[in-house]
């Protein structure tokens, strides 16, 4: 098959546009992408302190590459933040990659540990809760992750989210009837100096299109499933988003795109709410009401 | 053609694109990378008899 701009062999196709694509094109067509999703949203400021939540994954690892690139052209500080949730055949191999790629771009890593910071890994979580790991994961790995970047006096935290997340977490929301988890994605309801900015420069990028750039550029990346990932309502959306998408090429565009227009209309419509920040009595972090999910789980697992 | 699926091994008559061997798997093609005769290929490659095809699955959750 041709490349569609130049004739030579294409790498890969791209069913949203109906064209193939070489590697010389592929490339410059996702980083140019990249770019222009930084500039859309604002996500990176001259002298940021930028922290990559580095799963070693093949998102986290190809946002670290990016944005390692894009200093080049606008100054600010980047650091790398492992959560090692403790689960065995599997996190150890991807932080092995997480430790590798931070060295070869010479960018600092510190990593956290469930057991040391929650006194538990996830593997023994499950053994006593045999329930949904997953809520557990994402409750406990998002606090650490906030806690480690405000650690390193970060003024941002990237993580590898991409256009297949968002279209998976617009679903999952509107399923769980979860709207103000919809408006506050990507930019929180209330500002506070204890919650660090989340930033998702890959938000408008596919997840298969990571896993082919960090292909051809050489990116070590691990093909291997989290092994609790079966457990998750996420994964019941990924399959019928992908089966829906091979039907209707565009669809997780689409999701997205409608998804930050409404986002606009919502966040104008709320604009004379007060929302109210309450702080957790127990760990003084910031929480929608009360003690935080962080705290009442920890208490659940005694 | 031989094809290589979760580092298994197997010959197989097949004839058509790299999308209708997906479908014909039953594999969903947003969540695999091919490879033909150790390359990256759009599944929009006709395949032949004496190709080498490997499916990597690259989207898995977690």
């Amino acid at each position: 098959m041709e490349c569609f701009e130049c004739g030579k062999d294409a790498v890969i196709y791209l069913p949203y546009t109906n064209k193939n694509l070489c590697k010389k094109h592929f490339v410059k067509m996702f980083e140019k992408r990249f770019r222009k999703t930084v500039r859309e949203f604002n996500f990176i400021k001259k002298n940021d302190i930028v922290v990559v939540g580095l799963s070693g994954g093949k998102d986290s690892t190809v946002l670290l590459h990016l944005l390692a690139s894009l200093r080049k052209d606008l100054p600010f500080k980047l650091k790398a933040l492992t959560i090692d949730e403790g689960i065995k055949n599997y996190r150890p191999k991807t932080m092995k990659v997480a430790k590798k790629e931070a060295k070869k771009l010479n960018v600092p890593l510190t990593i956290l540990s469930f057991k040391k910071e929650a006194g538990k890994t996830l593997d023994e979580i499950f053994k006593k809760k045999k329930e949904l790991p997953c809520s557990y994961c994402g409750v406990i790995r998002r606090y650490l992750l906030n806690k480690g970047s405000k650690k390193l006096k970060a003024t941002k935290l990237a993580i590898g989210h991409n256009l297949d997340d968002v279209a998976q977490t617009v679903l999952m929301n509107v399923m769980r009837n979860e709207p103000l988890r919809l408006v506050r994605y990507n930019e929180p309801l209330i500002q506070d100096k204890k919650f660090i900015p989340r930033i998702r420069p890959l938000m408008r990028t596919p997840e298969k299109e990571i896993a082919v750039y960090a292909m051809l550029k050489g990116i070590d990346i691990t093909h291997i499933p989290c092994p609790y990932a079966e457990f998750a309502f996420r994964q019941d959306i990924r399959r019928v988003l992908n089966e829906l998408e091979e039907k209707y090429p565009g669809n997780k565009f689409r999701i997205a795109n409608s998804f930050i227009s409404m986002q606009k209309w919502m966040k104008e419509g709320l604009k004379n709410e007060k929302f109210e920040l309450d702080y957790c009595p127990q760990c003084k972090e910031p929480s929608s009401e009360g003690k935080c999910m962080y705290c009442s789980m920890m208490e659940k697992l005694g | 053609m031989l094809l290589i699926l979760d580092d298994k091994k197997k010959k197989m008559d097949f004839k058509g694109t790299a999308s209708q061997l997906l479908k014909k798997l039953k594999i969903r093609r947003e969540e695999v990378v091919i490879k033909i005769n150790d390359k990256l290929a759009p599944e929009t490659t006709e395949v032949n008899g004496k190709d080498k095809v490997e499916i990597i699955k690259v989207v898995f959750g977690g």
